[in-house]
């Protein structure tokens, strides 16, 4: 092709029209490359005629063009990793096209072949930077119910948690530890070239107190999508990876491709269907009536030392615990009130095909999970079209659009609110166990749970109100989707120009009747919120790929992407409303609002890329990438970044030294540098503002202005540098295979809300400012047992681990700060995060604690150096020695990021039966358990779990307890400590799953038909208290790792079948 | 971009790459357009406008950094006339570094303070109407000499800001001025205020739409508090000490400036003050927090100083705070600022359930006549001052209804001072917080007077009018100087109970530490139980509160306050 030609391609693809034909040298053969198997075709399929240098690579469709191939019979060889390498003769006849298809073996493998890599896809013996890939059936023999749980335990790296286990509650994923302690440091997930995209809707109450969830639970952006529709998940690690994705790649990028039909594939149907019950993972051991009287009689007697001043002492027609065993039994189970054994359906219809210049893919799916908590479910319903046409030789056309919507029913399982809406989990283990304190017998016959004012003005309203008559849904319409033009140019060239976008509404509903906290004394609330975010995106790249004589091959791609995004939210909150009948349905009939609050944000990015793949002899591999950037967000002179990185890679195993060394399948080395960016802050940043507001003046609301942000025309991006060296390696055919990574990861210019000091009148500013390191490795291996040749047993074992240390190497200017406080109430009005240099992001600051005191002549010999010490009190360690405690003994006692995070999959297969089983664990995190603020309280106030009471010390009856005395005085601690601490590690069984493949020939048109049973969290060892130690409340990164009475997790079992015809 | 940019734009686009980077940016704009806040280079053209960013001062008083809470909350168990739970404010152990609300005031008033300056700093630059300029200007100066005296009072030597802040390259950087210097400026700007600011609500731009607004007497009565916190014991050790008695000629001079005013007076009614639908307009508060029933435009007051009650306020009352029975018994009988039914809560009750009496439970809603007739004819069955973890006394008679029934009632006594019944929630309560009204200058000139000229007849004129609108006697004629000061201190107590000044008070007096540690023989109302588990006193250093941990750990330059 000329240099003309090149030009005018250019122009071509960005004009998105495409005129230019094949020029046709001497014979050409076309064809499709599928698998012997299956009869799907297999994409990156070399072909080369032997014995010249015509080769070229088949496409997703698996289709190849090999053009001017000198006239004769030629010999054509198709190979590919993992297929055993196939040859076939055809004669080529000067200006003729010629048909060849392959029809090619798949020889055992574990690893996807190809990958994909972003703007393209590489064989995986290619890729010179670390991409890791969701093993092809882990979604299929693992029932998650969304993307990012496939993610757990199979992809090294990758620390996935699911913060509150309510169903469709977001799940946190980091790659290689977080970067910043803003934002959520989450991957860019890039579902068929369309990154996702979403918009924050407002779960804040506007008042009555400062402003607070009305739910803890974020919803998942990705839960609307269907796993069922998942081909291929691949994830971006290193910088030669990501830097094509630039701008938004320091996270790490997880690309999802969806399921495409096959051309020349007779139609299918294939439907999948499973049902299940979940029950939460454990019930937490409390106190049941008499214990719970003891205990509080306990606590009054420790102070008064009175036996008649104790609540149970049979006066004056009180109760004593016996009598209260008598009467009640063991009480109310308010665990068992709110938990119940719920339901999950799923099911999927699913039609794919094609002839031979187009297929199809169009499915429907259904999904309805009612979440363990009453009153919490999830459901989710969509669409989803994906097609492809060929129009003529050169262009094509690949459609996919996919439309969802989902409707999550929140209940506040935990609040920021520590005492009167400490949100349901935790009052239901702190409510009195006692019928007569609980209820108000007089008012029962009314309202069957009506609570004891004393113990509503204490507690709030009992847990039940909360499940059954809080109402709050999250309702999501998601679109994705886009058209591409796709046309190739000869073997070599093809050019591409896409338009795509995502669509979000999101509303949330709320509203909380008179009979809670937050309705009572505002005569039933309502707070409805509605956010729309709108994506477009355009894309226009050119791709090249050629081989130059036997030695040499390249290919590369380059273009222009923009994207322009828009979201604009509101929120409304009423109250005062004349009956709780119609909840939130009627705003209008509600007498009190605050004023309702709305925004807007436009954003754009766009960027120009290139990254060329060199091969020489198969053996030497490098890979450039250029990414230039442009974001909206930043200052008017720094909007522009670019990002590059180079990846090497030796295939050891090609050189002459050891293509003879049996064992070895491959080995090849790799070592990437690069650059990756982040622009995760809002929009508007550089600017300063003038914010209008509203004052009192005279008991009359006027209008006000300030100025509410301080100019920074030095914003720009934040950049992440990072290094990685990898080692891939299989041996003895394949049957064991290593990867292996070490990396270091330097993120600078950190883009951070910088806490101004309180003296220049501005709370913060977003500055580029700090360095941020992490450092660590991750170590794949998959180990095949049993091969399964021959139709005998199979068995193999996938295992990795990973390991992360992530350090603030400075914050700027700023020595340290802190996280916001956990809430408001209940002790919660804590910072234990702290933000210093030298420490990881999660790293968690306060007092040591050393024992308590177990006698008053400790406490005398100590009381110089805390003043408060009592009796059965923490004893704080006065660090620095200076005979007082001050925040100099303050020291990090935590760190939320775990040390190492594993899993291991076992696959089985006997016969027809198939087992697959997928343990997971995260060592060394801590968990700041916020219940225990409450609970080593031990002052009488409420129900709590067993062994608090059981382990409190006591002088006489158990001098050797743990926990502080029972003291019915103890208002709280006034210093935040490791006693609050917990170590979060733990070892679970994630998944198990046991299938039968039912004969083919059983059912007449039943192409295959599989039915298994599948388990979740089946079991879990950790010593952690609490109900489940995956758990992290807030969604922000420098808050991760706070167990706040969240959503606890759920063991669920399926039963499911899926059938083709 | 029209139709042939747009060609040339594509047609160039991929080639530019070979030309250079930069050439290819400029392809594509990528400018913000903002549709949510305005530019402030476009900002601040009409008077309209300056008044709004005035406004916007105002705006930061009432928040959750300032008035809503905590503001108030900090200082109301600092002295021994309010009876606090242990864990309420800073609680037995006093102020500590750490507490979650500790430093929040400090951020509140430097909000006030770059607010202040921001529009002083615009007002530099823009022409306006000249009357309505001077007026906006002595705003500003007024709420920035306010919010420097809060500083002061709470905090020492403070950081002077009195320019807008341009960001330097540090996050705030900025040493402690001397505690005079601090002083200087509040004084300076209450100086100037009462100059620019209009005499009374018919002059220079104000309307009566602008009640709530300081006036020249507003910024007189704030500068007569002043001066005799100087002459006060806090600057003690301060160059300024030397100044003493010319600091408290200045207060006296400074309230009559009050006095004279001809329309400043006291109301006749006491509680009127404290009806939140009056006090905006009433002629003698000088300075108030404005709040509504907005959302989150009303202080929480009434949660804590009510009896537990849903009807007195939004929230309801919770029963926490209320008067010391050694302080309530200072009160003469007559008084009406301790009237039940006027100032304090007559009845509020406290009963047990008929199905488990043993537990005492809040009573819903306010039923106080009734409850009346029901004790009337109820068995009183115990009385007892009872005391929070046995640190303190308050307490409430027991009264047997029958059937198995029990209520409690007074006399524990809540002030009636915060009651907004038409508010539904505790932020929305439109009680305005007072900062200064006529009777406390008043009492400050009764002060300075005596304490330049002994007790005159204009000290004497001045006390007397406070106590004669609280249904009591002229004070005892022929009081010596000291004495004359002592019943000034009680007075003041008196007055200005549950009003945020009883911290500022004794420290200005020199007696706080003194007080709280029990260590002051005859001070009215202060007996404590001496060897509570719970009462750990005060030390020295809580004189001052601590340094909030964002200032220490954004400015290099501040030193946290000795002690913490």
């Amino acid at each position: 092709m000329t240099r003309r030609a090149l030009g005018l391609g250019l122009i071509g693809v960005l004009c998105g029209a495409a005129g230019l034909s094949a020029q046709t040298a001497i014979g050409t053969i076309t064809g499709h490359v599928t698998d012997s198997a299956s009869g799907r075709p297999v994409v990156a399929v070399r072909l080369s005629v032997v014995g010249t240098d015509r080769a070229a690579v088949t496409a997703e469709d698996g289709g190849f063009v090999l053009s001017a191939v000198p006239e004769g019979v030629q010999r054509v060889r198709a190979g590919r990793i993992g297929f055993s390498a196939r040859e076939e003769t055809v004669a080529v006849t000067a200006g003729q096209i010629v048909t060849l298809n392959f029809a090619i073996q798949a020889i055992a493998v574990t690893l996807s072949d190809v990958v994909v890599v972003g703007y393209g896809t590489q064989r995986r013996a290619d890729v010179t930077g670390a991409v890791a890939s969701v093993p092809p059936d882990q979604l299929q023999r693992t029932a998650v119910v969304s993307l990012q749980q496939a993610l757990q335990g199979s992809v090294p790296g990758a620390t996935v948690t699911q913060g509150d286990a309510a169903p469709g509650g977001a799940i946190a994923v980091q790659i290689r530890g977080v970067t910043s302690p803003t934002g959520d440091n989450q991957p860019l997930y890039v579902i068929d070239g369309v990154p996702v995209g979403t918009a924050g809707v407002s779960k804040f109450t506007l008042g009555p107190s400062e402003p607070s969830f009305t739910t803890m639970t974020t919803t998942n952006p990705l839960s609307t999508l269907a796993p069922s529709d998942i081909e291929s998940i691949d994830v971006l690690k290193d910088a030669s990876a990501t830097a094509i994705y630039g701008s938004r790649g320091a996270n790490g990028v997880v690309i999802v491709t969806t399921k495409r039909g096959r051309r020349s594939q007779p139609g299918q149907v294939s439907f999948n269907y499973a049902t299940g019950m979940s029950q939460v993972v454990r019930e937490l051991d409390v106190l049941a009536a008499r214990d719970y009287a003891l205990y509080v009689n306990q606590a009054s007697w420790n102070v008064y030392a009175d036996s008649s001043a104790l609540p149970y002492n049979g006066r004056l027609g009180r109760l004593t615990p016996d009598s209260v065993r008598a009467l009640y039994g063991a009480g109310i189970d308010w665990q068992n009130s709110i938990f119940r054994s719920a339901a999950t359906r799923d099911l999927q219809l699913a039609f794919t095909g094609g002839d031979g210049d187009g297929s199809y893919a169009v499915s429907g799916n259904y999904f309805d999970q009612n979440g363990v908590i009453r009153g919490s479910g999830f459901g989710r319903g969509g669409v989803r079209a994906n097609l492809d046409r060929k129009l003529n030789g050169i262009v094509r056309l690949a459609t996919n659009l996919a439309v969802t919507r989902s409707k999550d029913h929140l209940v506040r399982s935990s609040g920021t609110e520590g005492t009167t809406a400490a949100g349901i989990v935790r009052s239901a283990i702190r409510y009195s166990p006692l019928p007569s304190e609980a209820f108000d017998t007089t008012r029962l016959a009314n309202d069957p749970r009506a609570e004891n004012q004393a113990y509503r003005q204490q507690f709030g309203a009992n847990p039940l109100r909360y499940t059954d008559e809080v109402q709050e849904s999250e309702t999501v319409t998601r679109g994705i989707g886009g058209v591409r033009v796709i046309a190739q140019i000869g073997s070599s060239w093809s050019l591409e120009s896409s338009l795509g976008g995502n669509y979000e509404r999101k509303g949330v509903d709320s509203y909380f009747p008179r009979t809670v906290y937050e309705g009572n004394n505002t005569g039933g609330l309502a707070i409805v919120s509605a956010s729309e975010y709108v994506n477009l995106l355009n894309e226009n790249l050119l791709r090249f790929g050629s081989g130059f004589g036997s030695d040499h091959r390249l290919d590369a791609v380059a273009g222009f992407t923009y994207d322009w995004n828009r979201s604009n939210w509101i929120n409304n909150q009423v109250s005062k409303f004349p009956d709780d009948v119609l909840g939130s349905n009627r705003l209008q009939n509600g007498l009190a609002w605050a004023a309702p609050q709305s925004g807007v944000d436009v954003w754009k990015t766009a960027s120009w890329l290139a990254r060329v793949n060199y091969s020489f002899r198969d053996r030497y591999l490098a890979t450039g990438t250029v990414r230039s950037d442009g974001s909206s967000k930043f200052a008017a002179n720094n909007k522009w970044a670019t990002f590059s990185s180079l990846g090497l890679a030796w295939r050891a195993k090609q050189e002459p030294f050891l293509r003879d060394v049996g064992f070895l399948s491959d080995l090849k080395l790799r070592g990437s540098y690069g650059q990756s960016g982040n622009q995760a802050i809002g929009t508007y940043q550089s600017l300063a503002t003038v914010e209008g507001t509203t004052t009192v003046i005279g008991e009359q609301l006027v209008s006000a202005v300030y100025f509410g942000r301080l100019a920074n025309p030095n914003l720009r991006w934040e950049t992440t540098t990072q290094y990685d060296v990898g080692l891939d390696l299989s041996a003895w055919g394949e049957r064991l295979m290593m990867t292996g990574d070490v990396y270091r990861k330097r993120t600078d210019g950190l883009l951070q809300s910088v806490n101004l000091a309180p003296n220049t009148g501005y709370p913060s500013a977003t500055f580029n400012s700090g360095e941020v390191t992490n450092t660590g490795f991750e170590l794949q291996g998959d180990l095949r047992v049993l091969t399964g040749s021959a139709g005998g047993p199979s068995w193999q074992i996938s295992a990795n681990v990973a390991r992360n240390v992530n350090k603030i190497v400075s914050l700027g200017a700023t020595e340290q700060q802190f996280a916001n406080r956990l809430g408001a109430g209940g002790g919660l009005e804590v910072n234990p995060f702290i933000e210093k240099a030298g420490l990881p992001i999660g790293a968690i600051w306060g007092y040591r604690t050393d024992g308590i005191f177990r006698s008053q002549g400790e406490v005398d010999a100590y009381k110089s150096v805390q003043p408060d010490a009592k009796l059965g009190d923490y004893r704080y360690s006065d660090l620095n020695g200076d005979g007082k405690l001050t925040a100099a003994d303050e020291t990090m006692i935590g760190d939320v990021n775990p040390r190492y995070t594993w899993g291991i999959t076992n696959r089985v297969t006997l016969g027809r039966f198939d087992l697959s089983a997928l343990v997971t664990g995260v060592i060394g995190n801590t968990i700041v358990n916020s219940s225990r603020l409450v609970y080593l309280r031990l002052n009488g106030s409420g129900n709590l779990p067993r062994a608090y009471v059981e382990n409190a010390f006591d002088p006489v009856t158990n001098p050797t307890g743990t926990y502080p005395r029972i003291d019915g005085t103890r208002q709280g601690f006034g210093r935040f400590s490791d006693a609050f601490l917990e170590d979060g590690s733990y070892i679970r069984l994630k998944n198990v799953q046991l299938g039968y493949e039912l004969p083919s020939a059983l059912v007449r048109g039943v192409r295959s038909a599989r039915f298994y049973v599948n388990a979740i969290n089946l079991l879990t060892f950790t010593d952690y208290t609490g109900y489940d130690p995956e758990v992290s409340a807030f969604s922000n990164t420098d808050m991760r790792g706070v167990d706040l009475g969240s959503y606890p997790q759920a063991r669920l079992f399926t039963v499911g079948m899926s059938v083709t015809f | 971009m029209n139709q042939a940019q747009r060609i040339v734009t594509r047609l160039i686009g991929p080639l530019c790459l070979a030309a250079g980077v930069a050439a290819c940016h400029d392809l594509v704009n990528l400018a913000e357009q903002p549709q949510t806040f305005v530019d402030p280079a476009s900002y601040f053209k009409t008077g309209a406008q300056a008044i709004d960013a005035v406004n916007g001062i105002y705006n930061a008083l009432m928040t959750w950094d300032d008035w809503i809470d905590p503001a108030w909350q900090e200082l109301t168990c600092e002295g021994p006339d309010i009876y606090c739970p242990s864990w309420w404010a800073f609680g037995y152990r006093g102020a500590s570094a750490g507490t979650w609300f500790a430093g929040r005031t400090w951020s509140a008033n430097y909000l006030v303070i770059r607010r202040a300056n921001d529009v002083l700093g615009q007002l530099d630059k823009v022409s306006l109407d000249p009357a309505l300029e001077e007026r906006l200007r002595g705003e500003a100066h007024f709420l920035r000499g306010y919010a420097y005296f809060e500083l002061a009072r709470r905090y020492g030597a403070v950081p002077l800001r009195v320019e807008p802040y341009v960001s330097d390259g540090t996050y705030g950087d900025a040493p402690r001025a001397p505690f005079e210097a601090v002083y200087a400026t509040i004084v300076n700007d209450l100086k100037a205020a009462a100059q620019e600011l209009p005499a009374d609500f018919a002059s220079k731009t104000y309307s009566s739409a602008d009640r709530g607004r300081p006036t020249a007497p507003s910024a007189w009565g704030l500068l007569s508090k002043v001066y005799l916190t100087m002459a006060g014991a806090e600057l003690a050790g301060t160059p300024l000490a030397a100044a003493k008695q010319q600091y408290n000629d200045s207060a006296r001079v400074a309230a009559q400036h009050v006095t004279q005013s001809g329309w400043v007076t006291l109301e006749t009614d006491y509680m009127r003050l404290f009806d939140w639908q009056q006090q905006v307009n009433s002629n003698e508060v000088l300075f108030q927090i404005g709040a509504t029933h907005q959302e989150n435009t009303g202080p929480e007051l009434v949660t804590f100083f009510n009896p537990p009650d849903y009807s007195t306020g939004g929230g309801g009352g919770a029963g926490f705070l209320s008067m010391r029975r050694v302080f309530y018994e200072t009160f003469e009988p007559a008084d009406r600022r301790i009237a039940p039914g006027y100032a304090v809560f007559a009845a509020w009750k406290r009963s047990g359930s008929a199905s488990d009496p043993g537990t005492p439970t809040w009573y819903e809603g306010s039923v106080p006549d009734s409850i009346k007739t029901q004790i009337a004819t109820a068995t009183q069955v115990g009385w007892a001052w009872m005391g929070d973890n046995a640190c303190d006394t308050v307490g409430w008679s027991r009264y047997n209804l029958g059937g198995g029934r029990f209520v409690e009632v007074s006399p524990q006594i809540f002030t009636m001072k915060y009651v907004d019944r038409t508010a539904l929630t505790k932020s929305q309560n439109s009680n305005n917080p007072i900062i200064l009204r006529y009777a406390d200058v008043l009492l400050v000139l009764a002060e300075a007077e005596n304490e330049v000229n002994g007790p005159t007849a204009a000290a004497y004129d001045a006390i007397d009018q406070v106590r004669t609108r609280a249904g009591l006697a002229n004070l005892t004629a022929g009081l010596t100087q000291a004495q004359f000061r002592d019943a000034v201190w009680l007075e003041r107590r008196h007055e200005l109970y549950a009003e945020f000044q009883e911290w500022f008070d004794l420290k200005r007096q020199g007696r706080w530490l003194g007080i709280m540690n029990n260590q002051i023989a005859g001070y009215p109302g202060s007996s404590r139980p001496s060897a509570s588990i719970c009462q750990q006193g005060r030390q020295p250093y809580q004189l001052l509160l601590p340094i909030p941990a964002a200032e220490i750990g954004a400015n290099r330059l501040i030193t946290q306050n000795p002690g913490y």
